[in-house]
């Protein structure tokens, strides 16, 4: 946590979403936006099924540029308070691979940057998934995108 | 020069390495080291191909 009370982190547990709404209560914030990505289902035409998705980091990196992105956000909008987390590691299916959380004045401002944030988080970070299939086989994703 | 390397995803899945150190020539640029990584790991070499460059 940094000194304004921003959460930006890799986590290598599951995602808290009770505590990252206390997170960022803040008595100027109005408003308060989520994002939550989960794993989806998935069957293949071969009739392989999804048990999960495998996540790997370059922590140092993908942290610094979790944290470029939040200062970017709080330059575009009057974010109160922000968490932004992505887990690392097995994530099962149903279960939140990132959340983004942002207080705002007002919520218009709350949802757009929601959506800048996980929709820069998606395309810049060093985060790559690899997908588990029930099988035993696995695919690498390559950089996160969809 | 010496070159810290780190390999993540499928690069690390396939060389089974996450990190090395290349000696490379005074001047070499990224491609020249994703080169050099190419013909010291067959594994990794087509992967190397479309890597994208930051």
């Amino acid at each position: 946590m940094d000194e304004r009370g921003d959460v930006v982190e890799l986590r290598s547990s599951p995602l808290d979403v009770a505590a990252a709404v206390a997170a960022v209560g803040d008595a100027d914030g109005g408003a308060i936006a989520m994002f939550l990505g989960a794993t989806r289902q998935e069957t293949r035409e071969d009739g392989r099924k999804l048990l999960g998705l495998e996540y790997e980091a370059y922590c140092e990196m993908a942290e610094a540029q979790m944290r470029r992105l939040a200062e970017e956000a709080r330059r575009r909008w009057p974010i109160c308070r922000l968490v932004m987390l992505h887990r690392i590691g097995r994530v099962e299916v149903g279960q939140p691979s990132v959340l983004i959380a942002v207080s705002t004045p007002h919520r218009a401002q709350g949802f757009e940057a929601c959506r800048f944030l996980i929709d820069q988080l998606k395309s810049e970070a060093t985060i790559w998934k690899k997908e588990i299939w029930g099988d035993g086989s696995s695919t690498w994703v390559g950089m996160v995108r969809d | 020069m010496k070159v810290r390397l780190r390999m993540f995803a499928i690069l690390r899945e396939r060389s089974g390495v996450s990190e090395m150190e290349l000696e490379l020539a005074e001047g070499a640029t990224v491609a020249d080291a994703i080169e050099e990584v190419g013909k010291r790991f067959a594994s990794v070499s087509a992967c190397c191909h479309g890597l994208q460059l930051l």
